[in-house]
């Protein structure tokens, strides 16, 4: 190890010098504070034994300067007192040092301290080193899970994608970095439109893996289950696309997993659309006057219980109609105070901000909600697909 | 996470005394309820009146507590709220467990 000895009577420096090189050690001199202050700023210094009273730079004055740079590496301080006083010792540690040795000092109390000293100083560094190995993983995970992050908001489709008098916007905000919120949207035949939203329970790595897969899954080709055809026209049953779910992913988790989530067929040419909900909250429809009621008789969870059934409710939408779906996350939000958002403020929240378009609407949302969160950060996964019927010209 | 049992007529009342049955209780009180169906509880009332939120988190939970007791013995539910029954109907867990308005009730259902 590297000492550096400080002391302005030489007799005692030689002596210090030539044990602690017996010992071992590697020795560095200095006549005085001053210059051992700027010994240890040019070089790596890591243990120090100075004398306390010097001309200049005393010893406690020069281990609170050496405290006070804040070196990288922790520095280790011996104090060299000539009398045990009290007053002496409270003003040395004051200053920082890490122990005492009264002169005149016996080779074998001096031996000890400076291998307790040592073993400071490898704790010290092995923690240093621990942190920098910690920090360097989280470093690696925060990465990922920002890539994670963009792949997934890469899967979500277009936001303002129009089928022909339909509209479809969306907000999305997961707690972390991803979530295990979905949802989509994409046309199925002539003139049928499939769309969903999910939320697996959980949030996180695992419920976003989920979510993934889910995404992957749900196609055009699967949606077409919910379509028959005869003579007398065109049925839909979007529950049968739900009952495929159900059995697909019902041992993807463990006991208690499930997912919420409304899947819906819509054709724009009538209007008519027909939704079968798992569980997921009641959509909520708009109108262009700004009245807002809830849809929906409910339904089971998804992937929960193997023996659940699921059903449809219908209904043909309007112009100026807005149909807005969204997770827990947004009724579930919690302010400072422990009071949740709810699905009464909400309803109240459109019927008073009816008149904003879409995009404007969504982005109100996240405001309002943030502002009674009190802050940006949400502790659910939060999203909110719209559906609007017959865009109104700009 | 706080849980009070009382046995009565050989029927366990597990009684949440926790507001909010979430998912910072529900793996803890998973696995409290596993512990009392293997010990040989087969017959279970879930007395949720203390509590008047339940998240997705927490009704995972009471599913997997059901699972495990696998169709052998019962469990049902008593003390609901307006806010947690609307969650049991909104899921129609309504319809997958048997809902009574106080423990009595309850018990008088299950003891048999």
């Amino acid at each position: 190890m590297r000492i550096l000895v400080v002391d302005d009577t030489l007799s005692v420096r030689i002596m210090l010098a030539s044990l602690l090189r017996k010992w071992g050690h590697e020795v560095i001199e200095a006549d005085d504070g001053d210059q051992a202050w700027e010994i240890i700023q040019r070089e790596p210094v890591r243990f120090v034994i100075s004398d306390w009273m010097m001309p200049g730079l005393d010893g406690p004055s020069l281990c609170r300067r050496v405290r006070e740079a804040d070196f990288e590496d922790y520095v280790y301080f011996i104090l060299l007192t000539s009398r045990d006083d009290e007053s002496d010792l409270v003003e040395g540690m004051n200053s920082g040092a890490d122990d005492f040795v009264t002169k005149p000092f016996s080779r074998g109390e001096l031996e000890v301290r400076i291998k307790a000293g040592a073993r400071i100083l490898q704790l010290q560094q092995n923690l240093a080193q621990k942190n920098t190995e910690l920090s360097d993983a989280l470093g690696i995970v925060r990465r990922d899970l920002e890539a994670a992050a963009r792949t997934q908001l890469r899967m979500l489709p277009a936001n303002a994608a129009e089928f022909g008098p339909t509209r479809f916007d969306w907000l999305f905000s997961p707690a972390t970095y991803i979530g295990g919120d979905s949802l989509g949207y994409f046309p199925v035949e002539n003139d049928l439109i499939a769309f969903y939203t999910i939320d697996v329970s959980g949030h996180g790595v695992p419920s976003a893996m989920i979510s993934f897969t889910l995404n992957r899954f749900i196609t055009p080709a699967l949606c077409r289950l919910a379509v028959a055809q005869d003579k007398d026209g065109r049925a839909l049953s979007p529950e049968r696309v739900v009952e495929c779910l159900n059995q697909e992913f019902m041992d993807h988790g463990d006991d208690s997993f499930y997912f919420t989530m409304l899947f819906g067929l819509h054709e724009p040419a009538t209007g008519l659309t027909r939704i079968c909900q798992a569980a997921h909250p009641h959509p909520l429809l708009v109108s262009r006057g700004g009245s807002v009621e809830e849809l929906g008789g409910g339904g089971m969870p998804v992937a929960l219980l193997e023996f659940a059934d699921f059903d449809s409710f219908e209904f043909v939408m309007q112009p100026g109609d807005r149909l807005l779906m969204y997770s827990d996350g947004v009724t579930e939000s919690i302010s400072p105070e422990d009071v949740q958002y709810g699905i009464e403020r909400f309803k109240e929240f459109l019927r008073a901000r009816h008149e904003l378009d879409t995009p404007a609407l969504l982005q109100t949302l996240r405001g309002d909600l943030a502002g009674f969160r009190g802050g940006e950060g949400f502790d659910d996964d939060l999203s909110v697909l719209a559906m609007q019927y017959d865009v109104p010209a700009a | 996470m706080k849980l009070t049992n009382e046995e009565k007529r050989g029927v366990l009342v597990v009684r949440v005394e926790n507001e909010r049955l979430d998912a910072h209780i529900a793996s803890d009180f998973r696995q409290a309820m596993s512990d009392h169906i293997e010990r040989g509880h087969a017959r279970l009332v879930l007395d949720l009146v203390a509590v008047n939120f339940i998240d997705s988190s927490g009704l995972g939970a009471i599913v997997a507590v059901l699972k495990k007791l696998g169709g052998k013995g019962a469990l049902v539910i008593s003390g609901l709220h307006d806010s947690t029954l609307a969650m049991f109907k909104l899921t129609r867990m309504d319809r997958v467990f048997s809902l009574y308005d106080d423990i009595d009730a309850a018990v008088t259902a299950v003891s048999g």
